[in-house]
């Protein structure tokens, strides 16, 4: 049994409760994207149920016999890393469209600048 | 199959601040393959390069921004896919890449290869890369050769000709820095045959390599990952 103190189980509730809010008032804003905003609302979740139920750790430190706190760390650790896998996925996707969006801009301007040349001198090249 | 002339030509020549020297290399291309039409693909320049271009005859593709040398040979191949092009060839814009080679590199197209590269070095040529680059050629020549099963010796020339299916096939998947390597184990992967033709080229009129001392520890790294990586890569369509 892992004992929490209560005044510390509450600031854990506020901070859940203020993160998931951030991240709605972001989403209703915008600012932010649901697809995003999903692993955002996975972390607060996941830290509000380590705040009321901290024998999950405790489950958790003894699958891979290490202390609470270190424990605590490596599973911190693992989750940043999780997203900043995510967040490369996502640039990597970004760069991709990015670029071909990019050449057919470069496509289209040419085509346009062909157009334009055929329309304001139609009977040059005839 | 059908002769030279009849079939569209294509020329590409990605240009990155080569005012100096591009008009020379579109004049010579005009004299010795005039049946072919160019695009120069101006990826970005801050000069006027784009207008020595038009002025000399080409057809002048724009980047917005300094995109790296793939992704401005790959908006060519678009080019060449959108208009029907048969054949594109990829010409430096420095001037390194003799246009007098361009017909032979068309010739192995029409025995029905799928690619021609330039090479220096299938037979001896004046070509004395320094020391550090010419690791770098062996390594490479010895890894690709490994992966396709035959000898190639110039994985690096970036003057080549492709055929239409390799058009296509390379408008899908062509890295965006640094591709000849990855681009030679992409077509092999996908059963296209290329083949090296020995060229002798220029050495830089202007300009200088696109390549750093210190970029090279990081084309090293990125195309040895790159061509390992593409060899496990999904095929296109799979």
């Amino acid at each position: 049994m892992m004992e929490i103190a209560t005044h510390l189980r509450v600031i854990i509730g506020i901070l859940c409760f203020a993160l998931f809010g951030i991240i709605i008032e972001l989403i209703r804003q915008n600012r932010l994207k649901e697809h995003y905003a999903i692993i955002w609302l996975l972390t607060a979740v996941s830290i509000f149920v380590f705040g009321i139920w901290p024998d999950s750790l405790s489950l958790i430190s003894r699958f891979v016999r290490l202390h609470h706190l270190t424990t605590l760390f490596m599973v911190a650790f693992l989750f940043l890393l999780a997203i900043v896998l995510h967040f490369t996925l996502a640039i990597s996707q970004l760069f991709d469209r990015n670029k071909r969006l990019t050449q057919e801009v470069a496509w289209l301007r040419f085509e346009l600048e062909q157009i334009r040349t055929t329309v304001e001198s139609p009977f040059e090249g005839k | 199959m059908d002769t030279g002339p009849s079939k569209k030509t294509l020329v590409i020549i990605p240009a990155y601040d080569e005012e100096g020297s591009i008009a020379r290399v579109v004049e010579h291309i005009h004299k010795h393959v005039p049946q072919a039409d160019i695009l120069v693909v101006d990826d970005g320049s801050h000069d006027r390069t784009a207008r020595r271009a038009r002025e000399s005859g080409a057809m002048v593709i724009s980047l917005p921004y300094n995109m790296g040398i793939g992704s401005a040979v790959q908006s060519g191949f678009l080019f060449a896919k959108q208009k029907g092009y048969h054949f594109a060839v990829q010409v430096d814009g420095d001037g390194q890449h003799p246009a007098s080679e361009i017909p032979r590199l068309l010739a192995a197209l029409e025995y029905g290869e799928d690619m021609a590269i330039g090479s220096r070095f299938v037979k001896p040529s004046s070509y004395r890369p320094p020391f550090l680059r010419k690791v770098g050629i062996k390594i490479f020549s010895f890894l690709v050769s490994l992966l396709v099963g035959k000898r190639v010796c110039d994985t690096t020339s970036g003057f080549r000709a492709c055929g239409r299916k390799a058009i296509v096939l390379l408008t899908e998947t062509y890295p965006h820095d640094y591709p000849e390597v990855e681009a030679l184990i992409t077509l092999h992967r996908n059963g296209m045959r290329f083949v090296e033709v020995p060229v002798e080229m220029n050495y830089r009129q202007e300009g200088k390599s696109s390549i750093s001392a210190k970029a090279g520890m990081y084309y090293m790294l990125k195309v040895t990952l790159a061509v390992l990586v593409a060899v496990i890569k999904r095929r296109n369509g799979e």
